[in-house]
């Protein structure tokens, strides 16, 4: 059944092994999901888009205290569509932030190019925001201004900030905490907030780290359903991270894994299944099943790579 | 409610030692005060204004002494929290100037600006600008990483990024040295009020000392430490509270 699915994938990625006769075909999936698993995977007649983002031949490393170099991202090659949903998994340590990083422009490359709509990324710049896993709202500022606060670096009138900050409250539904400070907020409604801070600039690109990590499931899918509501109505394209496979199949239409240190991008998923999706639904759970059991082999590298490193000592 | 019942029943019983020290006459009373020859020290000295022009022309001082300090210590501090070097040599120079106690600048301000206002103020500043200073560095050095980063993701550049988010995010610490940039200003001034006839509050003193006369330096000495009490909790207190109230962080102890 394993097989049967990844070659399902490799199919629709249009790579692989072709079938051939000595494959053992496979019981269906229960609840004949077998069909719909199939059409979700096939290649679909997707209309062409416009290339947003593209890395090529991208490597970071970081100097270490031993006085050389560790290697965080090794040979990304990647392009990402105008208006696509990326999601990126992968093993803590395999370079997920520093690739967000990279696209922000808070962090150079060591080699190689990264652009963005044809032009090179040369530093931070408010077509791409980035989403903090730890948020980075301003504590000294209310809900609304820390909503507001790109537009005024740019410059925006008063009430034009104050007209969208309105807009974009409204639409993570906060109107009514406009004025509260920051810790007055509950752990979802802060991750609303940045949301909204985000998508005040209107974007083109919105980088996510990690964004829905520290919260509860009840409050995780109901983020999840507004950011794909969201991502239908004002269409960015999403570059996502999760440590989540449930969630990545969930929001992607495409997931990339990456691989434990140096982070390469080890096999694309092209997630093809209807929406809207939901966690629970079962070719969401079947499809996460199969990346899952890739994303397990990283991270017990990782585990092996920690423990010999912890002998060492 | 408690707490100012508290506090004056402490007061009462201070004043109620302090009455029947005087009374059993341990030490002479020429160099032991009573209350109430404290109390009549400050009703004559505010009758006669010589207290009144004493707090005017010292709170002047105070203010433009401290005034230089702020603006000149925060300045210092942010050139020593972004330039290694500066932090490596000069930064070195400033922590070891502070433990010089403000009286050693006297001469030196003497020397330099001779028996006048500018040294008395001079002496100000040498106490509160090294105050101001380090807290201005520390503030600066420990704004979380997360916010300035978040800063230059959402736009801000160059002095936006001091004005709306290094200077707001390195307030609570600021705030810290500027409460006691006040403090130490306070200190330096009268010390260096007393180096001739200056009309401030810590020539006061000296008249007191000159005069023999123990209850008018006590009555400045509690004078003194009113007012400076008086703008921690009216000016300092209140912005303290408010900047742990934005933040969310606890109250301290004394607010």
């Amino acid at each position: 059944m394993t097989n049967y699915v990844l070659d399902l994938i490799n199919r629709s990625m249009g790579g692989g092994r072709p079938p051939s006769e000595n494959d053992v075909l496979p019981e269906p999936p229960k609840n004949g999901k077998r069909a719909y698993v199939d059409a979700a995977l096939r290649e679909t007649d997707r209309p062409a888009r416009k290339e947003s983002i593209a890395l090529s031949g991208v490597f970071r490393s970081y100097a270490n205290s031993q006085g050389s170099f560790t290697p965080a991202l090794q040979n990304i090659d990647l392009e990402i569509e105008q208006g696509e949903f990326v999601c990126i998994v992968g093993p803590s340590g395999c370079g997920k932030s520093t690739l967000l990083h990279l696209l922000a422009g808070l962090d150079r490359p060591t080699t190689g190019e990264i652009t963005v709509d044809g032009g090179a990324v040369k530093g931070p710049g408010t077509d791409r925001i980035l989403l903090f896993q730890e948020l980075g709202l301003f504590p000294w500022l209310t809900v609304r201004q820390n909503v507001e606060f790109g537009l005024k670096m740019a410059g925006v009138s008063k009430n034009e900030r104050r007209d969208r900050a309105r807009i974009f409250l409204r639409m993570v539904h906060l109107s009514h905490f406009e004025e509260h400070y920051i810790h007055q907020l509950s752990g979802g409604m802060k991750q609303r907030v940045a949301l909204a801070r985000s998508l005040a600039l209107r974007p083109k690109i919105l980088l996510m780290d990690e964004p829905f990590a520290a919260l509860d499931a009840q409050t995780r899918d109901m983020l999840h359903d507004e950011l794909e509501r969201i991502w239908k109505e004002t269409s960015p394209t999403i570059v996502f991270v999760t440590h989540n496979v449930r969630e990545a199949v969930r929001l992607g239409d495409r997931v990339l894994l990456m691989s434990f240190r140096p982070g390469r991008i080890k096999t694309q998923f092209q997630i093809n299944l209807q929406r809207p999706r939901h966690v629970e639904d079962s070719d969401v759970a079947y499809l996460s099943k199969e990346i899952l059991g890739q994303l397990r082999e990283e991270i017990d590298r990782s585990f092996n790579a920690e423990y010999s490193r912890e002998e060492k000592r | 409610m408690k707490k100012s019942v508290n506090q004056l029943i402490f007061a009462a019983g201070v004043l109620a030692v302090w009455e029947a020290l005087a009374l059993a006459k341990i030490w002479p009373p020429y160099l032991f005060p009573t209350p109430q020859g404290v109390a009549q020290s400050l009703y004559d000295g505010f009758k006669d204004h010589s207290l009144w022009i004493g707090i005017g022309v010292s709170l002047r001082r105070v203010v433009i002494g401290y005034a230089i300090s702020v603006v000149l210590g925060i300045l210092l501090g942010m050139a020593l929290a972004s330039n290694k070097f500066l932090e490596d040599t000069l930064g070195r120079v400033i922590l070891s100037l502070q433990s010089l106690p403000s009286a050693c600048w006297v001469p030196v301000a003497l020397l330099w600006f001779g028996l006048s206002e500018a040294a008395i103020i001079f002496v100000t500043i040498t106490g509160s600008l090294l105050a101001v200073t380090q807290s201005t560095k520390a503030g600066f050095d420990n704004v979380p990483r997360i916010l300035s980063m978040a800063g230059r993701n959402l736009g801000a550049k160059g002095p936006q990024m001091f004005w709306h988010v290094l200077l707001p995010a390195s307030l609570p610490y600021l705030l810290d040295g500027l409460r006691q940039g006040w403090a130490f200003a306070w200190r330096s001034l009268i010390t260096g009020e007393m180096i001739y006839i200056s009309l401030g509050l810590g020539q006061l003193l000296m008249t007191g000392r000159d005069l023999n006369d123990i209850n008018l330096v006590v009555a400045v000495m509690v004078l003194i430490a009113f007012l400076g009490y008086l703008v921690d909790s009216l000016v300092f207190r209140r912005l303290d509270a408010s900047v742990r109230n934005k933040w969310g962080m606890a109250a301290t102890a004394a607010s």
